[in-house]
């Protein structure tokens, strides 16, 4: 994952010998340029054949000449030098000439001929000021040419004449002989150097390559020490760009060599680009300080100032070089990212994700584009790897925005869209996971990505979609591993789907091939389920058994022997049924299975009237699973089933026995229902043997007298009192939840006894004096419904994530999609509260909201002006026959608003006059339905009866109270006379 | 009189055993065996080959920057500093303060390298003395990063953990920045964090320490302390233990090492 070593000046192709190939060239430029202020060139005694005047000439195009070569100007320089050289003859101050034009020949690369008049210069000038630059610049011409045995010979005879070039000379045989791996004897040049502690330019450009060799010869620690020195002295230091670069292969040496923390030592020196330039302009500052601090000096001290000018020739020389350094590192992309990606790697290889993240998140931001694709994708993968799957879905669909073709274009989506599954996320996996399939077939994730778009699809039950993908996959991949399975999903589709006579040939054909197969027990169970649907009982019955032959001990046994119960049932042979009913409670390895056996079991008793037995039935099972979820509900049965039996007092008993070790106990959401079932009980008198049939209704003193019987009148009945007597809050706790639930159950019993007014000041006060985070579910949904009736949103938001949080798991959890939805929809957060109606339907089902979840999502489906899906939903609305009431009034409304926006005004207007014609009891719907009908007239230029129909609506005075009353009065005044 | 000036001298032969370099704007070095300083004038010690010493004085005009040697309790603050150990840097350093101070201002001084020693140790601790002695002490150091992180560290133990504070934390804490005023917001937003039950939050912070300020390993315990503790309280054991091991093997003798041992859950017991 870590990208090539920037290139920097130490891999970088302008490189020569380790030193700078601009910088032996500023080096020639510099010496040339003191020659012509030190010699004054040709005077009239050395070309006495010319005459004044052309001395005077040649000195201009001399000077000319240096100038051109002063400005880079090398194939000017050559063609004046030549010329002069040409025009007169050899005389003192010549060698100068000559010299300048080997360097400017060497400057305008061209080597051979520059060796040439080098060569020719060593042997005109033996004793030339020059001879020791002349013969480094063969040097120099022999390993531009190719010939590096020859340049380190040169080199060799440079440092043995010493002066002034004589650490330049080693600087460049040493890099020559790192070019030849000759490491050992590079290092043993460099070493005196170095001797005496990095202090000048040069004993830099030795250390920096001393480190250099020392990493290649593994040396890491030694290099390392180098790079520190280096570090500590950027005063001197004149390419922080190259000391950078350094750093970069003493981290990589240490990283590959898995030494962490060095490498991560190393790292943390380099210097980022921005903090480079502040250092280097600073020393550029520091040294033109200098030179006008020697300038002053030597005018206050004329006795020093020769050896201060001179220090400000050596200093301006530096100034120069730093200048162009400068130039450099302003070109120079910045190291941000790659450094980053590398400290990050240092991290991931010791485990440590987080820090990892810490250091890509850290580079996002840099301006440099090169290396942003290796970071979105690895700051992806890190967020995976720490299962943070929104921040890891984030950045990679960043990644894939930002480099659809890019070369992890097909893992970032992959990875994508594996995050997104396990987020549940299904929807959005869809297109990131199809994306990858098409785009990248060639992919080695693509098989893998298939495969999970068709479980994606399946678990959107979109079962057709799934049925493609997984028999192309089939086609695609038959020897992949998945391929068992997939045989078996799309036999699962075609169950699920309910088209029964496909799922069967698929599973007796999967069961065919993988006897042994890892779903070989679940496809025998829906190969039964399958008969059982074409009602072929003894069939199922069958397979069962011969299921539990094959796989007695499997986890689905409760449900093979449930749906064996099922297939008795159907054939009538209910105690049978009820028998493996038993077995399958007794056997079942889920709540659901065994919930399911016992209340089938119970139907089944019930149709055979045998009281008695549910008794049992559910006795037995609160013995043996008293904490199961189911229990609450069984305690229900159970003292229903007692009532039947004609035993309603013992039933009171037995409920309020049962209310008292729940009550307190938030997590038991059935509760609500024991309450509900003791106030309905409580209700009525209850009928004794010898009192009338009819509970409800005490005899009456005429009855008595009328019967010749003489017997005082009967109390009055209170159940208030009755009910009382049953929950006595002194024996229970001193909770909320306990006060809230007593006072559900008067509100119970207000709403049973015709009280209704009673019933909601009850819930009242429980929304407004009992904390959500103390109400179990039920109490949660029904506060949270009432506390949005009241209008107050925020404090029934509080109810319904309370709900949602602490009840992760009930049932009752559609309420709160409900409301969080309807909320979203009043806000005009149609996207919103769409996503909250389908998880209502898709996560739970929406069991008792479905009819307020139906019609809240075709609203928000019609504020997204997706007129046909919002049309199916208010049709379903309104042709649920269970749902009949203002709700399906407004579906109907809103059938004729999903016309008439869609512009189809003819046919809106039939729904609006449908709602004013059949749900005339629906006031607030009917006024609208009136106005909106005049709407569709005046559209369709009949404005006569848009009028009539606006008079209709103000003949009804029922209607005066809604504002549409006001309404159509204003537009038949506004109409114009006849 | 004569007794007020020998005073210093003394001082300053006490507080320079070892040699100084002093540059002079003219490009010439003098190697100091002591200096002391009156006013504008620095009176330089040198002693010449035959050991013969003589005094020298100096303008400070003159004087391009002077190479203080490290002190020998610098040297050892160091590596106390490295070993995160703030209780014992603050101690060392003590008695450098008034000395490094006289200095201040001359380039190449020790002041900023002293307070870079102290302020962090001064932070991690909450020595509220220390801090308010730093404050009356203080000469500017030419390092804005010093006078941020002091503004900060006198900002945070007068307002606490104050909205404002949170804010102002945030505004230095930007990912990627090496500077001491980070490392300290980055303390104090994973702490802010932990209170909050943050446990992301203070993960990021604390380990934002050192990822990224790397050169002020004495904040390093602390936040990988402040790591642990997120870790262990949001379950991710694996994470807590990893850290552990870099504090083990990074700060063994680090009070923050026998804090987090105390956090992390025991192994089960092999029967």
């Amino acid at each position: 994952m870590v990208p090539p070593i920037p290139t920097g000046r130490l891999r970088g192709a302008n490189r020569l010998l380790g030193v700078p190939t601009r910088q032996i060239c500023q080096s020639l430029i510099s010496l040339s340029l003191v020659l012509v202020s030190a010699k004054p060139l040709i005077t009239s005694a050395q070309a006495p054949a010319a005459g004044a005047q052309s001395e005077v000439v040649l000195g201009d195009r001399y000077k000319a000449a240096m100038e051109d070569f002063g400005n880079g100007e090398y194939k000017k320089a050559v063609a004046s030098l030549q010329e002069i050289l040409s025009k007169a003859t050899d005389g003192p101050g010549w060698d100068s000439v000559r010299y300048s034009l080997a360097a400017a020949l060497f400057n305008n690369k061209e080597y051979k001929k520059s060796r040439e008049k080098f060569e020719e210069y060593l042997k005109l000038y033996p004793q030339g000021a020059k001879v020791a630059d002349a013969q480094m610049g063969v040097g120099q011409c022999q390993l531009a040419l190719g010939d590096k045995a020859g340049a380190a010979k040169t080199f060799a005879l440079v440092v043995s004449m010493g002066g002034a070039n004589k650490e330049q000379a080693i600087l460049s045989q040493a890099a020559l002989l790192k070019t030849l791996q000759k490491n050992d004897e590079a290092a043993g040049l460099l070493q005196p150097i170095l001797a005496s502690g990095v202090r000048s330019p040069e004993s830099v450009e030795g250390a920096l390559l001393l480190a250099s060799i020392e990493v290649a010869k593994g040396n890491r620690d030694r290099a390392f020490q180098i790079v520190n020195i280096l570090y500590n002295r950027p005063d001197i230091v004149n390419n922080p760009i190259q000391l950078n670069g350094l750093t970069f292969e003493v981290g990589d040496a240490y990283l590959k060599a898995k030494d962490v923390k060095k490498a991560l030592s190393a790292y943390a020196l380099v210097r980022k680009k921005e903090d480079v330039l502040a250092l280097h302009n600073a020393r550029i500052q520091a040294l033109n300080r200098r030179i006008e601090a020697n300038a002053a000096t030597a005018k206050a001290e004329p006795a020093r100032s020769v050896d201060l000018l001179e220090a400000n020739n050596i200093l301006r020389s530096y100034l120069e070089a730093a200048k162009g350094t400068l130039e450099e590192i302003e070109k120079t992309p910045s190291n941000l990212i790659p450094l980053r990606l590398r400290q990050a790697r240092c991290y991931q290889d010791e485990g440590r994700q987080w820090e990892a993240v810490l250091l890509f998140e850290s580079a996002l931001n840099a301006t440099e584009k090169a290396g942003r694709e290796d970071l979105l994708y690895s700051l992806g993968a890190a967020h995976a790897e720490l299962e943070n799957t929104d921040e890891s879905v984030a950045v990679l669909e960043l990644y894939s925005k930002e480099f659809p073709k890019g070369k992890n274009a097909d893992s970032a989506l992959y990875l994508e869209g594996t995050q997104l599954l396990r987020k549940e996320r299904y929807e959005a996996a869809v297109p990131v996971l199809s994306r990858l399939v098409e785009g990248f077939p060639k992919s080695k994730a693509a098989d893998r990505a298939q495969f999970y778009l068709g479980n994606t699809y399946f678990a959107l039950a979109q079962y057709p979609k799934a049925i493609e993908v997984y028999e192309k996959y089939a086609q695609q991949y038959p020897t992949s591993d998945h391929i068992e399975e997939v045989t078996y999903r799309i036999a699962l589709c075609h169950f699920s789907s309910g088209v029964y006579a496909k799922a069967l040939p698929a599973f007796e054909s999967y069961s065919k091939a993988n006897p042994g197969g890892a779903f070989a027990a679940d496809a025998l169970y829906r190969t039964g389920f399958c008969y059982f649907a074409a009602k072929q009982y003894p069939d199922v019955i069958q397979i069962c058994d011969a299921w539990e032959t094959k796989f007695g001990y499997d986890s689905l046994r409760g449900e093979v022997l449930s749906l064996k119960a099922d297939a008795l049932a159907g054939k009538e042979q209910r105690m049978e049924a009820v028998a493996v009913y038993r077995q399958a409670i007794e056997k079942a390895t889920t709540d659901q299975v065994a919930q399911y056996a016992l209340f089938e079991a119970n139907k089944q008793l019930q149709k055979l009237g045998r009281w008695d037995l549910s008794v049992d039935l559910f006795q037995e099972f609160l013995n043996t699973h008293p904490e199961h979820p189911a229990a609450t509900g069984a305690y229900y049965w159970l003292t229903r089933a007692m009532i039947k039996q004609g035993k309603t007092v013992e039933a009171k008993q037995y409920l309020a026995e049962k209310i008292y070790t729940l009550i307190g106990d938030r997590s038991k959401d059935a509760v609500e229902q024991l309450l509900s079932q003791l106030a309905q009980l409580c209700s009525k008198r209850v009928p004794t043997p010898a009192a009338s049939p009819d509970a409800s209704v005490a005899p009456t003193v005429s009855d008595n007298v009328a019967e010749g019987v003489v017997v005082p009148p009967a109390p009055a009945y209170d159940g208030g009192k009755e009910l009382a007597s049953f929950l006595d809050p002194s024996k229970m706790a001193d909770a909320p939840l306990v006060k809230a639930r007593l006072r559900y159950a008067e509100a119970e019993l207000a709403r049973m006894t015709k009280r209704p007014k009673d019933a909601q000041d009850l819930l009242d006060q429980i929304c407004d004096q009992t904390p959500a985070n103390a109400l179990g579910a039920s109490l949660l949904a029904q506060c949270g419904d009432r506390l949005m009736a009241r209008g107050q949103k925020e404090k029934a938001k509080v109810f319904f994530q309370e709900l949602m949080k602490a009840f992760p798991h009930s049932e009752l959890r559609d309420y709160a999609y409900n409301g969080m939805g309807q909320f979203a929809l009043e806000e005009g957060k149609a996207e919103e509260a769409l996503r909250w109606f389908d998880d209502a339907i898709d996560k739970i089902g929406a069991s008792t909201k479905l009819k307020d979840v139906v019609y809240g999502r075709g609203r928000a489906l019609l504020a997204l002006q997706r007129f046909d899906e919002a049309k199916v939903s208010f049709e379903q609305v309104a042709a649920s026959r269970e749902w009949k009431g203002e709700t399906t009034a407004e579906a109907v409304y809103l059938l004729g608003e999903v016309f008439f926006q869609k512009g189809d005004y003819s046919a809106a207007v039939q729904y609006f006059q449908r709602v004013f014609v059949a749900y005339q009891r629906y006031h607030s719907v009917v006024a609208k339905a009136y106005i909106r009908a005049g709407d569709c007239f005046e559209k369709l230029a009949y404005p006569e009866k848009a009028q009539a129909h606006y008079r209709e609506l103000l003949r009804k005075e029922k209607l005066s109270e809604f504002p549409e009353y006001a309404t159509a009065k204003k537009r038949l005044n506004n109409a114009p006379e006849k | 009189m004569k007794r007020l000036l020998f005073f210093p001298w003394l001082l300053a032969v006490c507080l320079s055993a070892r040699a100084e370099d002093v540059f002079l704007k003219d490009g010439k070095v003098v190697r100091a065996q002591g200096l002391r300083r009156e006013g504008n004038f620095l009176f330089v010690r040198t002693v010449n080959a035959e050991g013969v010493g003589s005094e020298a004085l100096l303008q400070f005009s003159q004087v391009e920057r002077i190479a203080f040697g490290d002190p020998p309790a610098m040297v050892e603050a160091r590596k106390l500093a490295n070993a995160g150990n703030a209780a014992a840097v603050l101690e060392k350093t003590a008695s450098l303060v008034p000395s490094t101070r006289l200095f201040a201002d001359v380039p190449g001084n020790l002041w900023a390298d002293l307070v870079r020693l102290r302020l962090p140790a001064i932070a991690i601790l909450k020595d509220r003395d220390a801090l308010s002695e730093l404050q009356k002490q203080w000469v500017v150091t030419g390092d804005a990063d010093l006078e941020e992180a002091l503004k900060l560290v006198v900002e945070s133990q007068a307002a606490g953990d104050s909205k404002a504070s949170l804010q102002r934390w945030k505004s230095v804490a930007v990912p990627g920045a090496t500077s001491l005023t980070a490392g300290l917001a980055w303390l104090e937003l994973g702490k802010a964090a932990l209170e909050a039950k943050q446990w992301k939050e203070a993960v990021r912070a604390f380990l934002s320490v050192e990822v990224f300020v790397a050169n002020y390993r004495i904040l390093h315990p602390p936040a990988l302390l402040g790591a642990i503790r997120a870790f262990v309280s949001s379950g991710e054991l694996k994470d807590a233990k990893i850290r552990m091991e870099v504090l083990q093997a990074e700060f063994p003798n680090s009070a923050e090492l026998r804090l987090a041992a105390e956090l992390m859950p025991l192994p089960p017991v092999k029967k």
